[in-house]
């Protein structure tokens, strides 16, 4: 009112002169000098009223006309645009911003901004008035940019919009005196987004390496297996060609060859690979490259695949070389048979020399026996598949039941035989038939290798919280040189085949195992023709 | 007597094939192991050697490539008498020299006498 009033200052000043000159006219007409001040006056008057009104009018043309294009600037462009004032009322909307907010002029214009729409982010959390963009906008006179909102209508009308917001305030002689929001309908580039989205968590989170190359090999990305494979991270990666980072191990003609068909005649390739870690460890992989090619048929990029197959391949390896090892082992055995039986089958063979050839027959048959059971022994160790039943047992009833069956080589070898059992052995949790074997395989050795006359001592004890056992004999030993080998499958030391040519090579390697899936380990002590300590610790109590 | 030398650490295997080929009429001897193999092929100077290649002390193929690199030994022929089957292994040791190769569990011991005998008189 008191603005309005004031903005008409200048109307009743001009009226005020305008009465005051013609009452003087009036009052002093026989005043010639007196009539000619009041018609000055007037026309004083006059004169303001005219300046006045044209500047008002000036003012009231160029506003409409500053209005109309707005309007028509705003509504060509395809954002969102709305115009506050410093209380944050609308003053401006253009058309995109009433269509995106499906609201009419009349119901926005000379209303707060902020009370018809809040804001969400993607999980529905309402982001605080304050920190609104056109709030901070007006209060702290910056600019605001974000693209991680909804505008939600307040009073369930409309729908919730995703919007990138430019909110800017605006200022005249250092004030702030409005804000302006721009803002536009992200609706179809967040789906894009989640869809990309997907694809790139898909591929980030894939069991396998992909790369991403241009048309000259050059990284242009890499997902996590790739890090992980290579051991190089994503930044080392990009830019490089994967041959100097990782490959360049295979023949020249490999790489030749894989070129010419990705690149030439643009057609996927598959293949084995061995590639080498950046920690210099070599690893083998499956590797399948396609190119993509554009309209034109050109190739733009290469996406590679690759499988670490190392642990695969060594497996396979593992099983080749068993099974080739096995047959030759078995072989033995198997040629002594047939050669004996060959033998007994001649005419007219004597008596003394059937019962000979029936005796390597029978002996022949039962290292069969006996390797046949430490193959599937192996072969469970290996598969992981050994049958493990714990029971608490008393080790010594164990201990004492293969004694008993090996007492008849020990009197027959005349070996002092000599058993150490502590008096206050706990029951321990272990798997009866398995620990037998071990024993079996520990003391068989030991009687196996001990000349006649020897000395064998088997000891058990408790020793805080392990079962320690041993056993000493005055063998042969192992050759130092040979010591390292000796729980490889199918090793036997050079002396022990001079020894006793029988034997499979396996029962040290399966102790081994089975102890160490007990939570137990094994070592020993030897010497050359002066004899060997096997010592094996076992965890009194089991988890 | 055509004298045999036989190199085979498995006791058993040894002991028949001598056993068998002194029944056929050939002077046999055998050795359990690889190390002194070639010095007593050196001393006995046989006319054929049947030769194992899992040895303890010195195997096969060592055995072989010396016997080669002997002016005085490289003539005698070498028959390896393995289980061994890999092909690697077959090609080995013919590369390195020897006239033929047989797995044990596969021939009688009829056939390796025969072998033997086929292979002297192609020498002679």
């Amino acid at each position: 009112m008191l603005g309005g009033i004031l903005r008409q200052k200048y109307a009743i000043f001009s009226n005020i002169l305008i009465l005051a000159g013609l009452y003087f006219v009036s009052r002093y007409n026989y005043a010639i000098f007196h009539s000619f001040i009041g018609i000055v006056i007037v026309i004083i008057g006059t004169i303001v009223f005219i300046i006045w009104n044209t500047r008002r009018a000036i003012k009231d043309i160029s506003l409409e006309e500053a209005g109309a294009k707005y309007e028509a600037m705003f509504a060509s462009i395809g954002d969102g645009l709305v115009i506050t004032d410093k209380e944050g009322r609308t003053t401006f909307i253009n058309k995109e911003g009433r269509r995106i907010l499906s609201i009419g002029k009349s119901k926005i214009i000379g209303r707060i901004f902020s009370d018809l729409w809040t804001m969400e982010d993607e999980a529905g959390k309402e982001l605080p008035y304050k920190k609104r963009p056109i709030s901070i906008a007006l209060r702290d006179a910056k600019e605001v940019k974000t693209d991680d909102y909804y505008y939600v209508p307040t009073g369930g009308r409309g729908k919730k919009v995703p919007v990138s917001i430019a909110a800017s305030p605006i200022i005249l002689r250092g004030k702030v005196i409005g804000a302006i929001d721009v803002f536009s309908d992200i609706t179809k580039e967040k789906n894009r987004i989640i869809e990309l989205e997907k694809f790139k968590l898909a591929v980030e989170n894939t069991s396998d390496h992909i790369i991403i190359t241009d048309a000259d090999g050059i990284i242009l990305y890499a997902n996590k297996v790739a890090e992980k494979i290579t051991g190089y991270s994503l930044k080392e990666m990009v830019g490089k060609k994967s041959g100097k980072l990782w490959g360049g191990l295979m023949p020249k003609e490999y790489y030749v060859k894989m070129w010419d068909i990705i690149k030439n005649k643009k057609q996927d390739f598959f293949g084995e690979i061995t590639n080498r870690r950046k920690n210099g460890e070599k690893y083998e992989a499956s590797i399948d490259i396609a190119p993509i090619l554009n309209r034109r048929g050109e190739v733009i990029f290469f996406v590679g695949l690759e499988r670490d197959i190392t642990k695969e391949k060594s497996i396979d390896r593992a099983k080749t070389e068993f099974v080739s090892l096995a047959s030759h082992q078995l072989r033995t055995p198997l040629s002594a048979i047939k050669w004996y039986g060959e033998m007994l089958m001649e005419k007219d063979i004597q008596e003394k020399d059937r019962k000979r050839y029936l005796k390597q027959l029978y002996a022949s048959n039962e290292r069969m026996i006996e390797l046949v059971n430490s193959l599937l022994d192996v072969s469970h160790i290996e598969m992981g598949t050994l049958e493990v039943k714990p029971k608490a047992i008393n080790i010594i009833d164990a201990a004492n039941a293969v004694v008993t069956e090996l007492s008849y080589e020990i009197k027959e070898k005349n070996i002092k035989f000599k058993e150490v059992f502590g008096a206050d052995l706990p029951k321990i949790n272990i798997d009866q038939k398995l620990i037998k074997i071990v024993f079996q395989n520990l003391l068989s050795n030991a009687v196996k290798y001990t000349p006649r006359g020897g000395r064998i001592i088997f000891e058990i004890k408790k020793n805080r919280s392990v079962v320690s056992i041993s056993v000493r004999d005055t063998g042969i030993g192992i050759p130092a040189s040979q010591q390292s080998k000796v729980f490889t499958k199918f090793f036997r030391a050079d002396n022990a085949r001079e020894y006793d040519p029988n034997g499979t090579g396996l029962g040290l390697y399966i102790v081994k195992s089975f102890l160490e899936k007990f939570g137990g380990k094994i070592w020993f002590e030897s010497e050359e023709n002066k004899g060997t300590v096997f010592y094996a610790e076992l965890p009194s109590k089991k988890k | 007597m055509m004298k045999v030398f036989i190199v085979e650490d498995e006791r058993a295997l040894a002991d028949v094939l001598k056993e068998k080929l002194e029944k056929e009429g050939f002077d046999a001897d055998a050795i359990y192991s690889g190390e002194k193999a070639v010095s007593l092929i050196k001393k006995k100077k046989p006319d054929i050697i049947l030769l194992d290649l899992l040895l303890p002390g010195k195997d096969g193929f060592e055995i072989l490539t010396e016997l080669k690199a002997d002016k005085n030994l490289k003539n005698i022929p070498v028959i390896v008498l393995s289980n061994l089957s890999q092909d690697e292994d077959i090609k080995k040791a013919l590369s390195l020299g020897a006239v033929d190769y047989y797995v044990k569990a596969q021939h009688p011991l009829k056939e390796v006498v025969e072998k033997v005998r086929n292979k002297i008189v192609l020498k002679k």
